[in-house]
């Protein structure tokens, strides 16, 4: 008999590998819209605008849906499998860690794929921005952030799964997730749906702002653990 | 660990509704039990506490003892198959197979291809592509190759033809003599399973109303038929299940055992003794006025 205590990286494993396709998709939908904007609405107030500040928008985005996602798509799937619901929360972290570390390294090659196309070829496909100053802690701070939005849609997705119309409650605290590592590190709301908010933060150093991060999406994904302890799972 | 299951006093509910009520029950490893129930009787609530998918109200679930609910050694061991729907599942059924196998310790994977050629399931076609009658039997393959010690199949027949229930319901055999496990089969096709069954039981309304060996059970309940008047006076005092008549003949189906004394006495009377299928005692239990 062999013993099943391997379950969470075999989830992680699985689900990093398809969440990583869909990934690469999104990311080379987003690279070609860029480069086909660049070439053809060359205009001057977008002449600074590179791949990374385009790119970050929407992988948020995509971020939040794929968390939105992971109930509706992974959890009966993985329960029927026999997996544990522990297991199946270690599992998804790691992948969605992995994920945001894929997605935020891929963004960065195209980057520099962009900047090379730039240089060696009559199109302008922008500076390299942000990256030539301080690469490493945009990187970080990139991943951080696409791990909250990830952490934010899962909790979205178990409340729903779990309480229904009460899911509405769960919107609130991803909304409060996402605003708080926005403020962290954008310092105002501008990102998000509650851009008519007028809050600003000063600006934090970045271990400070670092250090909250891990804090606020270790509180977001403990409460999917709570959530997800003793959910039970819906027989389609 | 023997891989026994025991509920005591078992209820849950959904939202308002009480789907069990008090229910208990002890399942001897190695069997094959039938769980019987019209629709809504709460099969599959059932079904889903013993496989974890859901935790009870009240009372208590144990398997060897202990409580399987994200139980990281039993949880592996309990296979549950429902209906479900396939419709986005691009894969072929052969890469499904392989993805169960990493998961599931007791899937045979070459059992599973074997009995696949033996259902005429394609292995290089994609899931969603398949009939559902094929589904059905994709569906009760990941329950059959997997030699868990205990494995729940929740109506999963239902779409397949005569012929391809035919070779599941041998295929059943086969397993049980391979390597014996506990199986509980829900179905409504009684007559059609009946055989399989060491064990019933039946569920109505969320109760339990038998939970008896599949021979006794049988032998607890006979027909009376002969002419109505001295077959109504018979079984006058008895609990009686149902009843048909033609002309001036009546056969009254009872729920009694068929001591000597009674033999006698319908002997007596120069009446006649008939058997009741499964089917038609659940029928006669379950009936609803």
């Amino acid at each position: 008999m062999m013993k099943d205590n391997s379950a969470s990286p075999k989830i992680a494993k699985d689900t990093f590998l398809i969440q990583l396709n869909w990934a690469i998709w999104f990311i080379s939908i987003v690279f070609a819209i860029f480069v086909v904007v660049r070439v053809f609405f060359n205009h001057t107030d977008v002449i600074d605008v590179n791949f990374l500040s385009i790119a970050l928008p929407p992988s948020k985005i995509f971020m939040l849906v794929t968390g939105i996602m992971v109930c509706f798509t992974f959890l009966e799937y993985f329960i029927s499998l026999r997996a544990t619901r522990k297991q199946f929360f270690k599992g998804i972290v790691l992948s969605s860690i992995g994920v945001a570390i894929v997605i935020t390294v891929f963004t960065f090659i195209l980057q520099g794929l962009a900047y090379v196309l730039g240089e060696f070829t009559p199109l302008n496909l922008g500076q390299l921005g942000v990256f030539e100053n301080e690469g490493i802690l945009f990187i970080v701070q990139h991943i951080m952030m696409l791990i909250a939005y990830y952490s934010a849609g899962w909790i979205i997705s178990i409340g729903f799964y779990r309480y229904g119309i009460g899911g509405l409650l769960f919107v609130l605290i991803g909304l409060a997730v996402i605003s708080g590592v926005e403020l962290l590190w954008e310092g105002n709301l501008s990102n998000t749906i509650l851009n008519w908010l007028n809050v600003q933060v000063s600006s934090l150093n970045f271990f400070t702002a670092l250090l909250l991060s891990i804090a606020l999406i270790s509180l977001s994904y403990l409460i999917v653990k709570r959530v997800t302890n003793r959910v039970p799972i819906k027989v389609s | 660990m023997d891989f026994n299951i025991t509920a005591k006093n078992v209820s849950m509910k959904y939202k308002e509704d009480d789907v069990l009520k008090n229910i208990s029950f002890h399942l001897e490893h190695g069997k094959i039990y039938g769980l019987l129930g019209r629709n809504g009787a709460g099969k599959t609530s059932l079904l889903s506490l013993l496989a974890s998918f859901r935790e009870p109200n009240s009372g208590e679930i144990t398997v060897g003892e202990e409580n399987p609910f994200e139980n990281e050694e039993i949880m592996p061991r309990i296979n549950f198959l429902f209906e479900k729907d396939y419709t986005y599942e691009y894969d072929p059924v052969k890469k499904y197979f392989e993805f169960a196998k990493r998961y599931r310790p007791d899937f045979d994977i070459n059992y599973a291809e074997e009995l696949a050629t033996r259902f005429k399931l394609p292995l290089d076609k994609p899931i969603k592509d398949l009939s559902s009658g094929m589904q059905s039997a994709f569906n009760a393959i990941l329950g059959l190759a997997d030699f868990s010690p205990i494995t729940i199949l929740d109506e999963v027949y239902l779409a397949m033809d005569a012929p391809t229930r035919e070779k599941f319901y041998e295929a059943v055999i086969e397993v049980q003599q391979k390597k014996p496990r506990t199986m509980i089969l829900s179905t409504h096709l009684v007559s059609e399973m009946d055989y399989l069954f060491d064990h019933v039981l039946i569920l109505h309304n969320g109760e339990l109303l038998v939970n008896e060996p599949f021979d006794e059970l049988v032998n607890h309940a006979f027909s009376i038929i002969g002419e109505a008047e001295k077959v109504d006076a018979i079984t006058m005092n008895m609990n009686r299940l149902g009843s048909k008549q033609l002309g001036p003949t009546k056969s009254v189906t009872v729920y009694e055992n068929l001591t000597e004394e009674i033999g006698t006495e319908i002997e007596k009377q120069g009446l006649e003794v008939g058997p009741v299928s499964l089917q038609e005692l659940f029928i006669h239990l379950t009936e609803e006025e």
